[in-house]
């Protein structure tokens, strides 16, 4: 949930409200990239008698821009139907649901998936898939492992899909950062000292609902080629994710409808950038505007108000970080235009000198053998701001880039304080959270065994 | 002739005003349109099979959006504005 309730409005609108997305070259076959878009925050797997789906009136959206033009060349379009085969009852299941096609199971998702290139008409690429259901407990949805596997979709081109309930992948101890910025670790530096503690994991229990498409590379570069050499412009593509509702909606006693153009209310490229960069009265903007239009918000990425923040919530720990005053070139290469060559050794994600915020792969990296959290900061060239893995700690990366860890990249003179490299919440993914095949995000907790958070 | 309350007077007058612009304006205006004009001359009031939003974007300029289905598209139409406008005025001191 890197980007959750990060904004008025969506917070009043959960269905539609972004909270990750990932993009990674699939480890299990290199071939492909995996692009994962998550909605739905802070799901509590209990969630009955209405549990959590996505919403029907709602346009879900991959974009993938292969050109550096900063528009998408690529979308992926998914728009769900629900169907109630028995409204007369109040159950979402009236047995325990031992298929995707139960006749127990009487709420049930199903979606469409588009695809929608430039210079092409839209063309349907799978309709009718089934989502599984939530994971209720041992009698309404028994060997749920089974349901979850049923509902990955194998589509023409080499393309699987899923759409559904998973298990939280982004992991923060959400109620001491939004604390005044507090640290567990090193919360006995903070301006407002009690005794360092270990971090806690806010979501390790939460469920999301999450869209998964995992796509052959050659379907997503904008010549068809296979990437091979990451120093190829070619090789890196910039992917961001979308909800949007149509312009008016009509309330009467006898149900709802909408009518007008689709308009967009959220949007996700890189993590935590409208969540603690964008200002509160700029938020709800930033969440309806494309990429493409983001000029107006570098002045946020080159001047984040946390950077001034962290010397004075944390006193005599960050002099140096205190003293620069420099826009930071370093943030808007990591968030708006991607990383140019020369930079780090053996990698660049550049995909236009123009702003945007978008997540930038370069598709010609091969997964690492050795995977680290901290990806490119911990010297793994796979991993985030290379794309962004389910198990990248975004959360350490980017208070560590925003403590100055990452500002010699682009300023030799700088020497970051000895603190920047250090910071972190305290917080791990943990066990159980991924799988290590298609959709990576492991099954999501049962009701029955989290009945309270 | 019944004694009529000036509040009666004003409601049947506005009304009358309204239905009469529309006769006196309706057809030209309609006429604009390709086609909308029917072969008597008639406005098309059959039903689209899904909801029609009039939206009075700027009633300065008489700009007012129309969306049905997916679409949006703004008309200036100073005296379609100034109609729904007189409607949203009569709903208020109705309401």
């Amino acid at each position: 949930m890197s980007s959750h309730r990060e904004a008025p409005s969506i917070s009043q609108d959960p269905v539609a409200d972004n909270t990750d997305l990932y993009a990674f070259v699939s480890p299990d076959r290199p071939d492909t990239v995996t692009l994962i878009a998550n909605y739905i925050p802070l799901e509590n797997p209990a969630g009955g008698p209405n549990f959590y789906e996505f919403g029907h009136d709602v346009l879900y959206e991959i974009h993938v821009d292969n050109d550096g033009d900063n528009e998408d060349e690529v979308t992926y379009q998914f728009r769900f139907h629900t169907t109630v085969h028995n409204p007369n009852t109040f159950l979402y299941n009236t047995g325990p649901i031992t298929s995707l096609t139960s006749p127990n199971w009487n709420r049930v998702q199903t979606y469409s998936v588009t695809r929608v290139s430039e210079g092409h008409k839209p063309e349907i690429l799978g309709s009718g898939l089934l989502c599984p259901p939530v994971n209720i407990g041992p009698r309404s949805t028994p060997g749920y492992n089974a349901l979850a596997k049923a509902a990955v979709h194998t589509l023409p081109g080499g393309i699987k899909v899923f759409a559904g309930q998973r298990r939280e992948g982004f992991f923060v101890d959400l109620g001491s950062i939004f604390d005044l910025g507090d640290l567990r670790p090193f919360q006995n530096l903070h301006l407002i000292p009690t005794a360092a503690a270990p971090g806690v994991d806010a979501t390790k229990d939460l469920s999301i609902h999450t869209i998964a498409i995992q796509v052959p590379k050659t379907q997503l570069t904008h010549d068809g080629s296979r990437p091979t050499n990451a120093a190829d412009a070619r090789s890196v593509i910039g992917v961001y994710a979308s909800a949007s509702r149509r312009k008016a909606r009509i309330r009467a006693h006898d149900g709802e409808s909408e009518t007008g153009p689709w308009t967009q209310v959220s949007r996700l490229g890189n993590p935590l950038v409208n969540e603690v960069l964008i200002p509160m009265a700029m938020k709800d903007k930033w969440n309806s505007l494309r990429p493409s239009e983001d000029d107006e918000f570098l002045h946020f990425v080159q001047h984040p108000e946390l950077a001034g923040l962290l010397p004075v919530l944390y006193p005599g720990v960050f002099p140096h970080l205190a003293a620069y005053a420099k826009p930071r070139a370093d943030l808007a290469a990591i968030l708006m235009t991607g990383i140019p060559t020369g930079i780090v050794p053996g990698f660049q994600n550049l995909t236009s000198a123009k702003p945007a915020d978008l997540l930038r792969l370069n598709m010609a990296i091969p997964p690492s053998t050795s995977p680290n959290p901290l990806g490119i900061i911990g010297g793994d060239l796979a991993g985030y701001p290379n794309g962004r893995r389910v198990f990248d700690d975004a959360v350490t990366i980017e208070i560590r880039a925003i403590a100055g860890v990452t500002i010699p990249l682009v300023d030799p003179t700088f020497t970051p304080d000895g603190a920047a490299a250090a910071v972190t919440d305290g917080v791990g993914p943990g066990a159980g959270r991924y799988i290590s095949q298609f959709p990576y995000l492991a099954d999501p907790k049962s009701g029955f065994d989290v009945p309270a958070i | 002739m019944a004694e009529l309350s000036r509040r009666t007077l004003l409601k049947t007058g506005s009304l009358s005003l309204i239905a009469g612009v529309v006769a006196i304006s309706g057809i030209d205006r309609l006429a604009s349109i390709p086609g909308l004009r029917t072969s008597s001359g008639a406005p098309d009031l059959s039903a689209l099979g899904q909801d029609v939003v009039a939206h009075v974007r700027d009633a300065s300029t008489g700009d007012v959006a129309i969306m049905v289905g997916t679409s949006e598209v703004i008309h200036r139409d100073p005296q379609l504005v100034g109609r729904l406008l007189a409607a949203a005025r009569q709903a208020n001191l109705e309401g």
